[in-house]
């Protein structure tokens, strides 16, 4: 059976990519791993890795062409448009705002004139790699100025569906917050790990994500949190330890340490660069903790 | 003005930068209200010392979704194909609504022949605003959780910000945004007049600025950054002004003043400005004036 592992966290730059990055080189040695990239607005996870990419799958989002000799400015298109994106100008045309389509198509579907006709732009694109580490990687990307990242979120998700089965492990890259698109990922996954941070802001969203975890899926998935920057400057987790006791959440932590910045930067993993510092051992303990919990 | 600060990354420093901004424009410059556009993680209070008093709050039911009666369904599945958002599965040789990924569009009503779809209202989320203790009148975003339509719930957050700066003759509203250059940012920018980004010395940051430039451009509107945490990479500096090729208004160091800060719930704007970031801030905000004012 394959174990997929979200890595999410209601808060961005909380250290999500770089758990995961490290989390699949580690389970790679010991299971073939799949990697897949769903934070489709900003996929960082190929600057980690040398990659080759072997496949390629367009997104293609539909958009209305107004026929306008078929046309009869009957208005009932832009009456029916949810987005408001369809805009008459009175007695000469139609016309489409681009940035408003949600590419939903009932223009077309309640068209009296069959005027409508459809055309597809690309909204984002799948690519499957391969890695110079063994890992296999699937990056999901939204195209900018297309707006629906959940959208691309389940497409993404619904492309490597089939491809799953033949991995130990799937490790998938959540973008940050607690919408839709995160529902999906969690929907996939077996086991979802929150990385938050020790500050008031990093307690704020993990409690938004764990309300998205007990709403639907307590009790069928699993839900741990990784405590990154753990004893940073500044930082305070007294009430964040107080509210994962409470809920009794499984947590681990990662050291706050300037050699996990280097290597971030550097596009290094800091569990292959040094795999004796204090920051891969900690990711060793939670890949531990993760093979006792799944 | 409507000011934004985003940034393609996540955790660059969007809500630092917007909070202690919007205190320091208040204090000056013809007044600013805040407006908290993270609707899926809203931190711009609690970054700007908490709530003192809550003026208003309402629950938004915009959401439609589709719901089947299957005393109607002739099972024709047409529905299931018409869906443009994989709303709409085939289960047990019945179609079934994903209420998660339902936008409600109603494409799927309008080609059941039996009539068997309706539509019913569900919560979008929630929108407040509150009197912050650094001054600062605030208008939040609250996402129901696991929800969709963030660029409604952001058009609703700027509209009540406006209102709320009619009312108080104030100029400026500063715009927290969300993460990323999907539909909740699009909805911030859409119509705003200056657009801060936050980019930290980092290829991955570096990526998604630029990817949010791009969204910027085709809504014309000034486009400035600022680096924040600059000193955590200095080689990289060139890279990030090279590339983004725009006018830059500043750069802050790391100062773990900052997450000591939100700890304490004391705004550096307020009660840091002698610190490495506040200085760095005040620069930022005097680069500033001739772009707001």
């Amino acid at each position: 059976m394959t174990k997929i592992i979200s890595v999410a966290g209601g808060k961005g730059g909380t250290g999500k990519t770089f758990v995961a990055v490290n989390l699949v080189y580690m389970l790679n040695r010991e299971h073939k791993t799949l990697l897949v990239d769903v934070d489709v607005d900003n996929p960082c996870t190929r600057s980690f890795f040398k990659t080759r990419q072997v496949w390629e799958k367009k997104v293609l989002e539909f958009r209305p062409r107004i026929n306008q000799d078929l046309c009869r400015l009957c208005e009932t298109c832009v009456r029916n448009c949810p987005e408001h994106a369809l805009v008459m100008i009175p007695g000469k045309k139609v016309i489409l705002v681009g940035e408003l389509c949600a590419g939903c198509g009932v223009c077309r579907l309640v068209c009296p004139f069959d005027a409508i006709e459809e055309s597809w732009i690309e909204g984002g694109a799948i690519r499957g790699y391969e890695t110079e580490d063994g890992i296999d990687l699937v990056v999901g990307e939204l195209q900018p100025t297309c707006r629906r990242s959940p959208v691309m979120i389940l497409k993404t998700l619904n492309a490597v569906k089939d491809l799953m089965g033949r991995y130990g492990y799937v490790v998938m890259d959540a973008p940050p917050g607690a919408d839709a698109g995160i529902y999906s990922i969690m929907d996939y996954s077996k086991v979802t790990l929150a990385v938050t941070e020790p500050t008031p802001l990093g307690l704020m969203d993990l409690k938004k994500i764990y309300r998205l975890y007990q709403k639907f899926f307590q009790g069928r998935k699993r839900f741990m949190v990784i405590v990154n920057k753990y004893g940073l400057p500044g930082g305070s987790d007294q009430e964040l330890r107080r509210f994962l006791d409470e809920n009794r959440i499984a947590w681990a932590t990662i050291p706050y340490d300037d050699l996990i910045v280097r290597s971030y930067i550097a596009g290094e993993l800091i569990v292959k660069t040094h795999p004796n510092s204090e920051a891969a051992n900690s990711l060793k303990e939670i890949v531990r903790l993760l093979e006792k919990e799944i | 003005m409507e000011i934004v600060v985003a940034s393609g990354k996540g955790g660059t420093g969007k809500t630092f930068l917007a909070s202690n901004l919007a205190i320091l424009i208040n204090e000056s410059l013809d007044g600013a209200v805040a407006a908290d556009a993270d609707v899926e993680a809203p931190d711009l209070v609690l970054a700007m010392g908490g709530e003192r008093k809550l003026l208003r709050s309402r629950e938004i039911w915009e959401s439609m979704k589709a719901s089947i009666d299957y005393r109607l369904c002739n099972r024709c599945l047409k529905c299931v194909d018409v869906c443009m958002f994989d709303a709409i599965r085939l289960v047990d040789g019945e179609p079934r609504i994903i209420e998660e990924f339902c936008e409600g569009c109603g494409a799927c009503a309008h080609v059941c022949p039996a009539n068997a779809i309706s539509f019913r209202r569900t919560r979008t989320g929630r929108i407040y605003s509150v009197e912050t203790t650094a001054g600062v009148k605030t208008t939040t975003g609250d996402l129901e959780i696991g929800g969709r339509n963030t660029g409604d719930l952001v058009y609703l957050v700027r509209e009540e910000a406006k209102e709320i700066a009619r009312g108080d003759h104030v100029k400026n509203i500063v715009i927290d945004s969300a993460p990323g250059i999907g539909c909740p940012v699009i909805s911030s920018l859409s119509g705003a007049d200056l657009l801060i980004i936050v980019v930290e010395p980092t290829p991955q940051s570096l990526n998604g600025a630029k990817r949010l430039l791009k969204i910027a451009e085709s809504f014309k509107m000034k486009v400035t950054y600022v680096v924040n945490k600059f000193d955590l990479n200095e080689e990289f500096l060139k890279a990030i002004d090279s590339e983004l090729g725009l006018e830059r208004v500043g750069r802050i160091p790391y100062d773990s003043e900052v997450p000591s800060s939100y700890s304490m719930m004391r705004p550096i704007a307020i009660h840091g400005m002698d610190t490495r970031a506040g200085k760095a801030l005040k620069e930022v905000f005097e680069n500033l004036e001739s772009w707001i004012t």
